[in-house]
C-alpha cells in the first residue's frame, strides 16, 4: 500500500529526535501553567497571541492527513477539487457569522466548552446533551482518522504493508501523543501546532519546487494528463461535480466553523483584536495551503497513474518515493516532512482528545454527577477520560485497518456537525430561537442525515443525492423546525430579556 | 426581526465603511458563488495559463478575491469586534 524507499537508521534518529521533542512542549507547558483549573488546562487561561492562534485555528482545519486526502481526492477527480480552496475559505467566512460575538460572551461568562455557550443561550438539558453527544461522536470520528493516518504513515515509513507497523505505530504515537496533551494541555497542543504549521507550509512549498525541478512546470503535467485516459480531469467538471463543489463549501464551511476544538481556540484568544487578525491572516494564508495539494495531486494524476479507489490516498507517499530517489535533497526534504506530518497528525488528535476529555468532564461528569467537584479533580478527570478515551480509539483504529477512505470520514463527520448550526450560528443572532424548536430540529436533522447516509436507497450515489450531501438535507429541515417552530411559539423563550 | 438583549445592549456605534449596508455582505458571497464555480464557462474550454486550465484561473482569480473581501471585513468592517 505504501511504496516509500525503507529509511535508513539515521532518517529514523531524525524522525525519533522530531517526535520526541512533541514530549518537550508537554514539559514546557506543564511548567507554564499558571493554576491547576479547567481554564488553565483547556484554554490555556489568558490566551494566545495572533500568530500561535493563526497557527493553531490553521492547524486545526490542516491537519496532516488533511494533506493526503487532499492530494488524493485530487488524484480522483483532478482539477475540480480547487473546490478545498473555497469550502477552506467558506469556513472563516461563516466564522463571520458568530466567532467574535461568542468570544466577547465566552470571556464574560466564563465558557470552557461549546455546550457552555448552549446552556447560556437556550437553558435547556436536552439540548447541551444532544450538542455534547453529536460532538464528541464527531470528534471522535475526526480522531480516529487522524490515529488510521498515523498508523497508515508509520507503514510507510518501515517501508512495506506490515501490520504490525501499522499497529505499533498507532499505539506507540497515540502514547506520545496522550503524554504531552495531558502534560501541557491547550498550551502544548498549540505550541505544537505552531511548529508543524510553519514546518509543514515551508516544506510543501519546497515540495512542490522539487516537483517543478524533477517533472518541469505544471503546464507539462497538464498537457500529459489531457493527452491520457484521465483528460477529463482536466477539462470543465460536470453538474453533478458543480453541485457536489456548493455542496462541500456550504458543508465543510459550517461543519468547520463548528468544530468543538475550533471553538475553544476562539474562547482561548487573548482579545478579539488577535481573534480577527488571526482569521484575516487564515483566510490568505489557506488559497496557497490547499493549492499546494492540489498542485502536487496534479502531478501524482501524471506522472503516477493507476492508483485506484482508496489507493488514490497513498498518492502523497508515492510522490514521497519518488523525489527521496531522485536526490540526497529529496531524500531528507521526505524525511522532515514525514516527521512534521506525523507530529501535526498527533497535535490535531491531541486537540481534539483534549475538546472531548473537556465535555466529558465539564458537560457530562460536573453537569450531571458531580455539579460541587473541584477545578483540581475535573482537570484529573479529564486527564483520565483522555486516557481511557485514546486506548479504545487506538483499538478501533487497529481494528479498522484499511477499512474506509479517508474522505469518507471526513464526509459523515461534516453531515453531523452541521445540524449545530441553528444552535450556534442562528441562536447568537436571533433571540427569539427557542430550545424546544432548536432540539427538535436538532433530531430530526440527524436522522435525515444519517437515513440518507447509510440507508439502502438507489438515488444516494456515492454518499450524496443529487450532488449535495445527506448533511445538507437534514439540515434544511432542522431550519425549517427550529425557524418555524419558534415563531409559531408565541413567548420568546431568550432568558436574558428579562 | 427583533435583535437578541445581547445585540442591543453592546451594540457599538463606531463607523465602518458598511454602515447601514451590511445586509450586502451575503449578496456579495451569493455573487462570488455564483461567479467561482464555472457554470457559465463552455465545456470544451481547454486553454491553459501557466499549467492551470482557463476555468481553474477564473475561479481561482474569484476565491482570491473572495479571500481579500473576507480579511478586509475582519480587520475593517468588523474592528469594532461587534458584527
Amino acid at each position: 500500500m505504501f511504496d516509500l524507499l525503507p529509511f535508513g537508521a539515521s532518517a529514523w534518529a531524525v524522525i525519533v529526535i522530531y517526535i520526541g521533542s512533541l514530549l518537550l512542549f508537554g514539559w514546557y507547558g506543564y511548567h507554564s501553567r499558571a493554576e491547576n483549573t479547567l481554564n488553565d488546562f483547556y484554554l490555556a487561561g489568558s490566551g494566545f497571541g495572533t500568530l500561535v492562534l493563526l497557527l493553531t485555528l490553521y492547524a486545526t482545519q490542516y491537519s496532516g492527513n488533511t494533506f493526503f486526502a487532499f492530494i488524493g481526492m485530487t488524484y480522483r477527480v483532478g482539477f475540480s477539487w480547487i473546490t478545498s480552496v473555497y469550502f477552506m475559505l467558506a469556513i472563516i467566512v461563516f466564522y463571520l457569522v458568530y466567532a467574535l460575538r461568542l468570544r466577547i460572551l465566552s470571556k464574560r461568562y466564563g465558557f470552557i466548552t461549546p455546550v457552555d455557550y448552549l446552556s447560556y443561550r437556550f437553558r435547556s438539558d436536552t439540548l447541551n446533551l444532544l450538542a455534547a453527544i453529536v460532538m464528541i461522536i464527531s470528534l471522535s470520528n475526526f480522531l480516529l482518522a487522524q490515529l488510521m493516518a498515523m498508523g497508515r504513515a508509520m507503514q510507510g515509513m518501515a517501508g512495506g504493508n506490515s501490520g504490525l507497523a501499522y499497529t505499533n505505530g498507532v499505539i506507540l504515537l497515540a502514547l506520545i501523543m496522550v503524554v504531552y496533551g495531558t502534560l501541557g494541555g491547550l498550551r502544548a497542543v498549540a505550541w505544537t501546532d505552531a511548529v508543524q504549521g510553519t514546518v509543514l507550509f515551508i516544506g510543501f512549498l519546497l515540495l512542490i519546487s522539487s516537483l517543478i525541478v524533477k517533472f518541469g512546470p505544471l503546464s507539462a503535467a497538464t498537457i500529459s494528463i489531457l493527452d491520457s485516459p484521465d483528460s477529463a480531469k482536466v477539462l470543465l467538471p460536470d453538474a453533478d461535480r458543480m453541485r457536489q463543489w456548493l455542496s462541500y463549501i456550504l458543508l465543510v464551511g459550517m461543519g468547520g466553523a463548528l468544530y468543538p476544538q475550533a471553538i475553544q481556540r476562539i474562547y482561548a484568544s487573548a482579545s478579539g483584536k488577535t481573534l480577527r487578525q488571526s482569521l484575516a491572516g487564515m483566510a490568505l494564508l489557506q488559497i496557497f495551503a490547499t493549492l499546494i495539494a492540489v498542485i502536487a495531486g496534479i502531478y501524482a494524476i501524471a506522472y503516477i497513474p493507476g492508483l485506484e479507489g482508496v489507493h488514490a490516498d497513498q498518492a502523497l507517499t508515492r510522490i514521497f518515493r519518488l523525489l527521496q530517489e531522485d536526490s540526497v535533497f529529496g531524500y531528507w526534504l521526505v524525511v522532515i516532512l514525514f516527521a512534521a506530518i506525523i507530529s501535526a497528525m498527533m497535535s490535531t488528535a491531541d486537540s481534539a482528545l483534549l475538546t472531548i476529555s473537556s465535555m466529558i468532564t465539564k458537560d457530562v461528569y460536573a453537569g450531571y454527577f458531580r455539579s460541587n467537584a473541584t477545578q483540581a479533580e475535573l482537570t484529573r478527570i479529564g486527564k483520565i477520560c483522555s486516557w481511557v478515551l485514546i486506548a479504545f480509539l487506538v483499538w478501533l483504529a487497529i481494528q479498522l485497518k484499511d477499512k474506509a477512505s479517508l474522505i469518507t470520514l471526513i464526509d459523515r463527520k461534516f453531515d453531523l456537525l452541521v445540524q449545530l448550526v441553528p444552535a450556534f450560528m442562528l441562536g447568537i443572532r436571533w433571540g427569539k430561537l427557542q430550545a424546544g424548536p432548536v432540539v427538535l430540529g436538532l433530531v430530526t436533522g440527524l436522522a435525515v442525515s444519517l437515513v440518507l447516509a447509510f440507508g439502502p436507497f438507489d438515488f444516494v450515489i456515492a454518499g450524496k443525492i443529487w450532488g449535495f450531501h445527506p448533511g445538507l438535507y437534514g439540515l434544511l429541515i432542522n431550519l425549517c423546525i427550529a425557524v418555524g417552530g419558534s415563531l409559531l411559539l408565541t413567548e420568546c423563550a431568550f432568558p436574558y430579556q428579562q | 426581526m427583533r435583535a437578541g438583549p445581547y445585540l442591543s445592549q453592546t451594540r457599538i456605534e463606531k463607523s465602518s465603511p458598511l454602515q447601514n449596508k451590511r445586509f450586502l455582505i451575503p449578496v456579495v458571497y451569493i455573487l462570488f458563488l455564483v461567479l467561482g464555480i464555472p457554470w457559465y464557462l463552455p465545456p470544451e474550454l481547454t486553454t491553459l495559463i501557466l499549467g492551470f486550465p482557463l476555468w481553474v484561473c477564473v475561479s481561482l482569480l474569484v476565491v482570491v478575491i473572495a479571500s481579500v473581501f473576507t480579511a478586509w471585513l475582519y480587520l475593517v468592517e468588523f474592528a469594532d469586534d461587534e458584527p
